[in-house]
């Protein structure tokens, strides 16, 4: 009884909280746009904190060149740098290493005198980068959903798993709201066009860092993602006043809750095939929901096409990468209610 | 019409006049009335000496056609680690391993060989191996020419109405009463790896369920003939004793001159003094003409052109590596060059086959004779064969080549 308690209380503080902005037949696009607007907003107002300029000592760490750089703290991204080295690093490089510690987005301003390095997807050790990079093209397959259907369809996303190899494919879960509709291969051939079509865009991930008051606003029509965001915000730092959650926007098309650091920009991306959707069931949220499965690899590689071809068959099984789901919160009212 | 007549009067731009007998017509007459342009039909194929000429083109092989598909693809290093590189090696084994055809319908009705209307047969795509001595029975020696039957599997098959004869004999033209009544088949050789060809060549074989081959060729066939795409084709598809026509392209030799080109004879050499002409080609005028007639023989490319031998005989056939041993050491082509083998179109050849006794029709199947397999060789009748013992002579009464002496002779003698 004391798990569902809890968990049902958030179902219905985020129904009545939904009830009053009304959801009655808005479109996918009016919705990307509100969140585009309070995403906007907030940037501003961050970027307005700053007064003055101040400068730091980036010391970058290249095979190629190394040069010791000044930048603007709080301004200048690693982008920047690689812009002052050379354009092979602006084009392929996809992640930082600061300090040989931290992994760093390559479009997030830094903060202090640090050293620099450049990874890109053909190392030896890629681990952090072929996870940034399903990282990133899940947040893609939540893009082309919001777009890619007709406006009179209300699709509602929900969330994904972090990336997963052995799986062989990437996730979104959403809720398409489409009844029993199985995809042909002809319409996962469209929706994998509208990933090419990224490509040749070349839209920058850019990462905001807002508190939960500016969430609530941002994912206001979003029933899921409201529910979501007391558990990011705890996930990332525990019992806080003014958590900090992460959200990152692609371009000027799309916004969305993720943790990690994601990849340069949309120019990176090789091939990209949806491969299958399979109907899930998600207890926490108490309904059925779909999940698109994709499979993609980024530009360096240049793979035959038969070798791909191979790989998305095994694509097209189910992926058994966690559901999503709200763990247990451990408030104090619950605490006080265990000790009774 | 009087043949004789009809080339008259188009070599002379005239439409020839129906309602006259087969009278003389003079040509003198014919000029001024009814000048109406009609198509010139040649009757000869121009040599390729001749096409350059018109077109002025050193090299006047083309080796592909315009309209179809990019073949080669891929070969670029994709950096995959090497576990990964032996597992797709295995997987690319796996799925051409035990395919059935994919296709739905089983497998389709043979048709019979008849004599009357005649019957072509499919050809073979083989590879030149080489040459070796063999011996027939009167103990002469002749060389013979290994030719492989490499993964030959028949990819595709069109009937005759779907055939545009237009478009596809523009150089080398097929016979006029065989217009409307061939169908064409589609026969691949040496299986390859699908991640050296491009999506658009790979397609072609996925109807069939066969590995792509890296050398296709056409066979024009009689519909009773056909085989269904998938099947495989081996070297008892002809038999020992069999005629083979055999088409390949000659080695090609470059640019060279004269003397080895068409074999002139040349000047002689520094000994006798002689300044400056060696393997010259001598004078190109004829005296009065001042012009160089066209067709005169001079240096430039020699060799790498379609050349067809017509009446090889199969000697010897090896079922394990499926090869043929052709007749003469000189089947065009260098080796391991591909080579187009059919049966012979020679008219003495052709009377030979009758309803009882042709070769294997359509094709081969090794699933017809299951109870006895097939020897590894299979020799001609006439071959000398090793293996065997050569001739005894327990049966032959050997003459002597003087009478014996009788008892009443040497008495005789002793007289």
């Amino acid at each position: 009884m004391l798990k569902i308690r809890p968990c049902s209380n958030i179902i219905h503080h985020y129904q009545l909280r939904s009830s009053s902005v009304s959801i009655n037949r808005l479109t996918n696009d009016e919705i990307s746009a509100h969140r585009l607007r309070v995403y906007a907003k907030e940037r501003q107002t961050q970027m307005e904190r700053i007064r003055r300029v101040e400068k730091i000592e980036v010391d970058v760490h290249d095979p190629i060149q190394s040069k010791k750089l000044l930048m603007n703290k709080n301004l200048s991204t690693p982008y920047n740098c690689a812009q002052h080295l050379s354009s092979v690093l602006v084009d392929r490089s996809c992640l930082a290493l600061i300090d040989d510690k931290y992994i760093w987005d390559i479009n997030r301003p830094l903060e202090r005198d640090c050293t620099l390095k450049f990874l890109h997807f053909m190392e030896d050790k890629c681990q952090e980068q072929n996870r940034a990079y399903w990282r990133t093209c899940s947040f893609i397959i939540g893009y082309i959903l919001q777009t890619a259907f007709k406006s009179n369809n209300y699709l509602e996303l929900c969330s994904f798993p972090p990336p997963q190899f052995q799986f062989g494919s990437f996730v979104y879960d959403a809720k398409l709201n489409l009844g029993d509709w199985q995809p042909n291969r002809d319409d996962l051939r469209c929706l994998s066009i509208q990933a090419y079509k990224l490509r040749d865009l070349n839209l920058r991930f850019e990462s905001l860092n807002i508190s939960k008051r500016v969430a609530e606003e941002m994912f206001s029509y979003d029933r899921y993602k409201l529910a979501q965001i007391p558990h990011m915000l705890r996930l990332i730092s525990p019992d806080d006043n003014q958590p900090r959650l992460t959200v990152y926007k692609m371009g000027d098309c799309h916004v969305d809750i993720t943790r990690g650091p994601l990849i340069s920009s949309t120019k990176q991306i090789g091939r990209f095939e949806f491969s299958a959707i399979h109907q899930i069931d998600v207890p926490s949220y108490g309904e059925q929901m779909q999940r698109v499965q994709a499979l993609s690899i980024p530009n360096q590689l240049h793979l035959h096409y038969w070798t791909f071809d191979y790989l998305l068959e095994r694509a097209k099984k189910l992926n058994r990468s966690s559901i999503p789901s709200l763990p247990k919160i451990n408030s104090p009212l619950s605490k006080i209610e265990q000790v009774q | 019409m009087n043949r004789a007549l009809q080339t008259v009067c188009t070599r002379l731009f005239t439409r020839p006049l129906l309602n006259l007998s087969s009278s003389s017509i003079l040509p003198s007459t014919a000029v001024g009335i009814n000048f109406i342009p009609c198509a010139w039909i040649r009757r000869e194929k121009l040599t390729d000496q001749q096409m350059r000429l018109r077109y002025k083109k050193l090299h006047w092989h083309k080796f592909y056609d315009d309209k179809w598909v990019q073949r080669r693809g891929g070969g670029w290093d994709e950096k995959i680690t090497p576990e990964n590189v032996s597992f797709m090696q295995e997987i690319v084994y796996e799925t051409y391993a035990n395919k059935d055809s994919p296709l739905k319908d089983g497998p389709w009705q043979r048709g019979k060989f008849t004599i009357d209307p005649e019957t072509i047969r499919t050809g073979v795509l083989g590879l030149k191996l080489g040459t070796l001595p063999q011996w027939d029975k009167r103990g002469r020696k002749f060389y013979v020419t290994l030719v492989q039957i490499i993964d030959n599997h028949v990819i595709n098959y069109t009937p005759p109405e779907m055939i545009n004869f237009r478009t596809l004999f523009t150089t080398r033209p097929l016979r006029r009463d065989l217009h409307g009544k061939v169908g064409m088949l589609v026969v691949g050789a040496l299986s390859c790896d699908p991640r050296k060809f491009t999506r658009g060549y790979n397609g072609l074989f996925e109807q069939a369920g066969v590995p792509p081959k890296r050398k296709l060729t056409r066979f024009f066939i009689t519909p009773n003939s056909a085989i269904k795409p998938g099947t495989p084709l081996y070297a008892t598809h002809f038999r020992c004793g069999d005629y083979v026509d055999v088409q390949a392209r000659s080695i090609d030799y470059g640019f060279q001159g004269v003397m080895r080109r068409y074999g002139f004879r040349g000047g002689p050499s520094d000994k006798y003094g002689s300044t400056k002409f060696h393997r010259k080609r001598g004078t190109i005028g004829s005296g009065r003409k001042h012009k160089v007639l066209p067709g005169t023989r001079m240096a430039g490319f020699m060799g790498n052109k379609l050349v067809m031998m017509k009446g090889l005989k199969i000697w010897r056939i090896n079922t394990k590596y499926n090869v043929l041993y052709l007749m003469g050491p000189s089947v065009p082509g260098p080796n391991h060059g591909y080579i187009r083998i059919q049966d012979s179109t020679l008219y003495e050849r052709k009377k030979m086959f009758t309803e009882t006794n042709h070769p294997p029709f359509p094709t081969y199947y090794p699933d017809d004779n299951k109870s006895k397999s097939l020897d590894e060789e299979l020799f001609a009748d006439d071959i000398y064969r090793f293996d065997q013992p050569t001739l005894t002579l327990d049966d032959i009464q050997v003459a002597p080549l003087t009478a014996p002496r009788t008892a009443a002779k040497t008495a005789q003698k002793k007289k």
